[in-house]
């Protein structure tokens, strides 16, 4: 057994005897400095555990397809690779909307497409309308597989029918019940109720193709599955010409960030929560440092002697420090007590 | 003659406080050999615990030379001078000697331990040195459950165990009752007799009884060596600890 391992046993020991000697102040210095260090761990774990990464949503965002198409304009953009939110482009109202087989035409031979219309609907409740996400899409398609679970009932198939989310459901709403929509209150069945996969909205309505017509601002997403996969490169091909794309495996493997326009966050915590989450962590360790502090300093005092009946017994600094750890090793403090711990015990003999 | 354990050559001390120096010790010269025991006598202020500190290397001379074993403590490392601590130099203070988390045997085996000494053999040499004062049945009690004198005996274990051959005592009865106190300076001088070298600081006449030789110190300097005690308390004003 090394020298070092003797001496760190040693000191080990002693600072164990020490905590348990004096149990309510080691139980009061570890809730100090626990306390807060857990109330921080459990808020970032709660944090990170509700937030859905961009490759956790593929299922929602893409159903079965490889990739999501969406004409933004009809001159070169750049998008967000995990998003495809459109970073760079020069907004016209006036550009022609893209069509399917226009799209269609820029991908590889043998590519299947599949369109949705995404808007806005209202529907009335017994208190007025309610303004909620809505989707013209036949989920029964292949390459939708996936983006939504059906509950209840089944998917629109024809004009006059609606699914309604989970959310909407809990407020109130039955299959077979009779749903009023826009302001002309248009009647739709309610024909099921589904649920987004993770990431995807709360409260939406589905309706079959045939009702795109009754959606407020509407706009179009093409899915489409493609011969081998849309990488990056193919991706900034479309870009070029005004089509945003989210493609499966960019999202599974994004490019490096010199290669995306400025805005591109990557996956994690924007700038704006991370500068909360420091101000957050430097608030609790100011917290701990303040609280801690005074229950250090009344336990440096103690060890003083301690310390210097080690140095009179042949302990050489670092070994008589080492019981200073004692008694919350993870604290953020216990480097700057452990020098104020040696630098006070060393320098005397128990006798002055 | 054998080889001295201590020496104390010209050692002076000087302690700088702003615009003031204190001059602890002042041209001091000290011999002491194995099987022998010194007690260093002095009014309050005298430079009585300074000479011990400084003796154990706890403190470093501004001037002179303190040789332990024979090797110049000023041309160890601070390292070396804590190893020479733990192999050749004892303290025994006032009182509070024992780490309280520690027992008897441990507190005994503690320099054999920061020595890198295996558990075993620092336990069985520290239950021999508590053997030898006495004390060897209260091997597992802690501090608190140990009288002041009893302490005292485990803290002269501590000094003397494994090789430690020079014992550094400073007013160690000074907390005790006359009669634990002349039962501690018995063991004391027993464990001197045995071959160790002992340096005893103390203010009271009697106790400096036990010594072979008495050196008094006024003023940081040693103003008279005698053999032990009637005489040389005209020396000292009255009273006083150092």
């Amino acid at each position: 057994m090394s020298t070092w391992l003797v001496r760190w046993r040693l000191a080990l020991r002693i600072a164990r005897r020490d905590a348990l000697r004096s149990r309510g102040r080691t139980v009061l210095v570890l809730l100090m400095v626990g306390l807060p260090v857990l109330t921080v761990v459990t808020a970032d774990t709660l944090f990170r555990t509700g937030e859905v990464s961009a490759v956790e949503a593929l299922p929602t965002t893409l159903g079965a397809a490889d990739a999501r198409i969406e004409g933004v304009a009809r001159s070169p953009i750049e998008t967000d690779p995990l998003s495809g939110d459109p970073l760079v482009y020069e907004p016209d109202d006036d550009v022609p909307a893209w069509s399917a087989a226009e799209v269609l035409d820029r991908l590889p031979g043998g590519s299947v497409i599949a369109e949705r219309t995404v808007g806005r609907l209202a529907y009335r409740t017994g208190h007025g309308y309610a303004d909620v996400e809505a989707y013209a899409d036949d989920l029964r398609r292949p390459i939708r597989d996936g983006a939504a679970d059906v509950l209840a009932g089944r998917t629109p198939r024809t004009d006059g029918e609606v699914a309604v989310s989970l959310g909407v459901a809990d407020r109130g709403v039955a299959v077979g019940d009779t749903m009023e929509v826009t302001a002309e209150d248009v009647a739709l069945t309610v024909v099921g109720i589904v649920r987004a996969g993770a990431g995807g909205p709360e409260r939406f309505l589905v309706v079959s193709p045939e009702d795109a017509d009754l959606l407020r601002r509407p706009r179009t997403e093409f899915f489409v599955s493609v011969p081998g996969e849309l990488a990056w490169p193919a991706v900034r091909e479309l870009n070029e010409q005004g089509l945003a794309v989210v493609s499966r495996p960019v999202v599974e493997d994004p490019p490096p960030g010199e290669e995306v326009a400025s805005g591109y966050s990557a996956e994690g915590m924007g700038s704006a929560q991370l500068a909360v989450l420091a101000l957050v962590v430097t608030g609790v360790v100011l917290e701990v440092v303040l609280m801690a502090g005074p229950a250090f300093a009344v336990g440096l005092r103690r060890q003083r002697r301690d310390l210097a009946l080690l140095a009179a017994a042949g302990a050489a600094p670092p070994t008589s420090a080492a019981p200073c750890w004692r008694p919350a090793s993870s604290s953020a403090v216990a480097p700057q007590r452990r020098a104020r711990c040696w630098a006070s015990g060393w320098r005397g003999s128990p006798s002055r | 003659m054998t080889a001295p354990v201590l020496v104390l050559s010209g050692v002076t001390r000087d302690h700088v406080q702003g615009d003031v120096t204190v001059h602890a010790l002042r041209g001091v010269d000290l011999v002491v050999r194995p099987g022998e025991l010194v007690a260093v006598m002095g009014p309050s202020g005298s430079g009585k615990s300074t000479l011990l500190h400084v003796a154990g290397g706890l403190d470093t001379p501004t001037s002179g030379r303190v040789l332990v074993e024979e090797r110049d403590l000023a041309t160890l490392s601070v390292a070396q001078v804590a190893a020479v601590r733990r192999r050749s130099v004892g303290y025994v203070f006032q009182d509070l000697n024992l780490l309280p988390s520690l027992s008897a045997l441990e507190n005994v085996a503690l320099p054999l331990e920061l020595d890198g000494a295996r558990g075993g053999m620092a336990r069985r040499a520290a239950r021999d040195a508590l053997d030898e004062v006495g004390v060897g049945h209260l091997a597992g009690r802690f501090p608190d459950e140990m009288s002041g004198g009893q302490q005292q005996r485990v803290a002269i274990a501590r000094a003397l165990v494994g090789p430690r051959r020079l014992l550094l005592a400073d007013e160690p009865t000074g907390a005790l009752d006359s009669t634990t106190g002349e039962e501690v300076l018995r063991v004391l001088r027993a464990r001197c007799e045995a071959g160790a070298a002992g340096v005893l600081v103390t203010h009271e006449a009697r106790h400096a009884a036990w010594a072979d030789r008495v050196v008094f110190l006024r003023d940081g300097v040693v103003v008279d060596q005698s053999g032990p005690v009637a005489a040389a308390e005209s020396l000292l004003p009255a009273g006083g600890a150092g």
